[in-house]
């Protein structure tokens, strides 16, 4: 009798819940899956706005995607932006971290601020600045190499497609490297402080505090971390249309932005929701690998 | 225990209940707002259709009701002249309303577009070149021949600006506002020192006068061209245009094809080596990255002397260097085997499914007698009118500031009469948009410079792109 009671009360309680988490559900099946479901739709038709009427034609549009060299060639830009932003930020993220986490650092609450400043500077900001810092004629940073005598003349930066590149990575470091500082402070917050003590009675330095004691324990925030940002910086849009425009020459084309160009300069929507279902199958891959280290990370945690 | 076992189901009910009703009570809202509007004005159907017959008694009737207006021009002095002649119109005519939404050309076309496709455009925004053809295709244009029949006839146009830049196929979609065209601008001080008393007439010499003012250890350039954004083609196309090459054709079938034969081929090489040589001697390396804005700030702040520009580059002057607006002049660009320049156009549009009466009556009022003048007056610079009766008019004359009064009109008709704007010689090419949008001509020349192609290869560039685009 109470096990029916209980059955009964929980089977209650299923439903009340369900009730109250359906509105969330059906907001994300709303405005998440449905255009989702739609961009796919639509990536099957001729659909252009020149010509709006939605012909079927299949895959062709993956096809004629694949077969362009600049969708290859904005691949693989938005993987040297990604990779060329992603690894600097890490190992400025964890150096900054651990400064920020000594325990013999002062106005802590100071720095701290102070290292989230480019984090909360707008995209579009950071753009112009670094655009404008990298003036040929009236850039600041031509005007400090040659003081140090670095180089000899001014160099144009943005007008070559490697240089611009360079400079895109490094402005998205400068942007980027709080983020990962922050999470990866909130990580070493939670590594007991015995441990340093054992090590330091055990001789070890600091450095070797860092990387037998600190780094393992941080290693799953890292890993975390890192495939998130991935997947951020791989669908940046802003910062590199706004500093190069994807120039000079399409020597700055990401990805997003060939995708808008399709989509939004040659007015074709089904080549255009193509690429987005090609980008959101590239990074599918890599949230399958987030969500599998989270499950592993959360095993071991059990454990 | 029950009772607040049924207290709680009850609480989650209503709670489940309202956010459910609340975006539904949101949407029914802004229908319902729709249809009001729709309900205060004559019914939105174009001249012409099958309720024009209907309508034929209802003419004399002033419409009534209310349009959104989308302008990208931003310039408070044109924005102010604009409202200033909407305002105008709405006392003149009770029951009406016009609410003005300025917002800048950058993505305003994507804006339009999205807007017609998700059915709520405004009922008339201006159009900027490549907009009426791209747009047009896309169903949500009023065709505007019956208006413009009204407003003085096709004739009644400068050059292209309505026939060619406001149509689309057989019909008229775009009523052109201003148009503008390109002159070479140069420093009268610079010339001075160079000892350069004559102005260029040929490439040759424009190159000359360039270099010898070209002084990169002090920060002088003689030439710039904004590589950086969509504008670069302005010059490319001025040049390749004074060389006979038209680019772009029609057949009778109405398809669009690259229109290049071995003589018009080499000619259009010749237009890349000369850019190369023109930029490469004297311009800013950095010109490659520079946006429109960029050189017109180092040619009003003494960095660069020359570019191919509209008058809009006084503006740019008068903010950053306002002592040597007088030094700052123009000259018609050097032609070759014709007189070859580029025109800027912006246009009104009208939304198919809008309030289409209120806003031609509109467009038909700012188009009577003399109402324009004081618009193009509060911003001349960059703003010549595209009727031309406007444009001989003596207020309109009278109004203009020094500068511009050596150009206008024989100067500026000239330009006019003989320049057509991108890809536009042979008719409304409805790829223009996307030929600008696209930076094509530029990104030749560009790759010349970074990538050491040859002029033979930016001009297979420039086809291949285009044939891509067709």
């Amino acid at each position: 009798m109470q096990d029916k009671r209980l059955d009964h009360n929980t089977k209650r309680m299923s439903i009340e819940g369900t009730l109250l988490y359906m509105p969330a559900i059906l907001i994300i099946i709303g405005i998440v899956f449905y255009p989702m479901f739609y961009a796919f739709i639509m990536s099957l038709t001729s659909y252009s706005v020149r010509k709006p009427v939605m012909d079927f034609v299949g895959f062709a549009n993956y096809i004629e995607i694949f077969k362009d060299k600049s969708f290859w060639q904005a691949v693989w830009r938005s993987l040297l932006f990604t990779v060329g932003s992603l690894i600097p930020q890490i190992i400025l993220g964890l150096a900054i971290a651990s400064l920020l986490n000594h325990p013999r650092l002062r106005c802590k609450m100071l720095f701290r601020g102070l290292a989230i400043i480019p984090w909360l500077i707008p995209t579009v900001s950071v753009a112009i600045i670094f655009r404008w810092m990298f003036h040929d004629i009236y850039g600041i940073m031509n005007y400090i190499l040659m003081g140090l005598k670095l180089i000899d003349q001014p160099k144009a930066w943005i007008s070559n497609g490697t240089s611009a590149m360079i400079i895109l990575i490094l402005a998205n470091i400068w942007r980027g490297t709080p983020m990962m500082t922050t999470m990866f402070l909130a990580g070493m917050q939670g590594i007991p402080s015995e441990l340093y003590e054992a090590g330091h009675m055990d001789g070890a330095n600091a450095w070797e505090r860092f990387y037998k004691i600190t780094l393992p324990l941080l290693m799953p925030v890292v890993m975390i971390s890192g495939i998130l940002r991935f997947i951020w910086i791989f669908n940046y849009y802003d910062l590199p249309w706004v500093m190069t425009g994807g120039g000079p020459a399409e020597s700055t084309q990401t990805t997003p932005i060939y995708a808008y160009r399709r989509a939004f300069s040659s007015y074709k929507m089904g080549e255009g929701s193509a690429i987005t279902i090609i980008l959101f199958l590239i990074l599918i891959m890599f949230s399958i690998i987030y969500f599998s280290m989270k499950q592993r990370q959360g095993k071991n945690e059990s454990w | 225990m029950k009772k607040q076992d049924f207290m709680k189901q009850l609480l989650s009910v209503i709670l489940v209940a309202a956010l459910l009703i609340v975006p539904l009570m949101g949407c029914s809202s802004s229908k319902s707002d729709s249809e009001e509007d729709s309900a205060g004005t004559e019914p939105a159907t174009s001249s012409g259709t099958e309720s024009g017959n209907e309508q034929a008694d209802e003419t004399e009737e002033q419409p009534t009701g209310s349009i959104e207006f989308w302008s990208m021009l931003t310039q408070q002095e044109r924005a102010d002249a604009l409202q200033k002649m909407a305002d105008t119109y709405v006392q003149e005519h009770p029951g009406t309303d016009i609410n003005i939404t300025v917002m800048p050309w950058s993505g305003a076309l994507d804006k339009i577009v999205a807007a017609i496709m998700a059915g709520n455009a405004p009922d008339l925004f201006t159009t900027g070149t490549g907009y009426p053809q791209t747009l047009a295709g896309t169903g949500g244009l009023l065709e505007l021949s019956e208006l413009v029949e009204e407003i003085g006839g096709k004739d009644a146009f400068l050059s292209t600006s309505l026939t060619v830049q406001g149509a689309f196929e057989d019909g008229l979609y775009s009523i052109p506002l201003y148009i503008t065209p390109y002159v070479a601008y140069y420093r009268q001080s610079w010339l001075d020192a160079a000892n350069i008393t004559k102005l260029p007439e040929t490439w040759e010499e424009y190159y000359d006068m360039c270099k010898a003012v070209t002084d990169p250890a002090n920060d002088r350039y003689g030439f710039a061209v904004p590589l950086g954004d969509l504008h670069g083609w302005k010059t490319i196309w001025s040049f390749l245009q004074a060389n006979g090459v038209d680019l772009i054709n029609v057949d009778e079938n109405s398809n669009w094809y690259v229109d290049l034969n071995d003589e018009t081929r080499a000619a259009a090489v010749e237009v890349y080596d000369y850019m190369y040589k023109l930029v490469k001697d004297c311009a800013p390396e950095g010109t490659i990255s520079y946006t429109q804005t960029n050189v017109r700030e180092m040619v009003a702040g003494g960095t660069v002397m020359s570019r191919i520009d509209t008058p809009e580059i006084y503006y740019t002057v008068q903010e950053v260097a306002p002592d040597s607006i007088d030094d700052v002049k123009y000259f018609k660009i050097p032609g070759r085997k014709k007189t070859g320049s580029g025109q800027g156009w912006v246009g009104l549009s009208v939304y198919k499914d809008g309030n289409t009466e209120l806003a031609e009556d509109f467009i038909k009022y700012l188009f009577t007698g003399d109402t324009l003048v004081d618009f193009f007056l509060s911003y001349p610079y960059a703003m010549f009118p595209a009727k031309a009766e406007l444009f001989n008019s003596e207020n309109y004359r009278e109004g203009l500031p020094d500068i511009l009064q050596p150009m206008v009109p024989d100067m500026a008709l000239y330009i006019l009469s003989t320049s057509t704007s991108l890809g536009m010689v042979n008719g409304p090419f409805p790829g223009a948009g996307e030929f600008e949008s696209r930076c094509i001509l530029g990104n030749g020349l560009v790759k010349m410079l970074t990538e050491n192609a040859t002029a033979e290869e930016a001009v297979d560039y420039v086809v291949e792109e285009l044939n891509n685009l067709m």
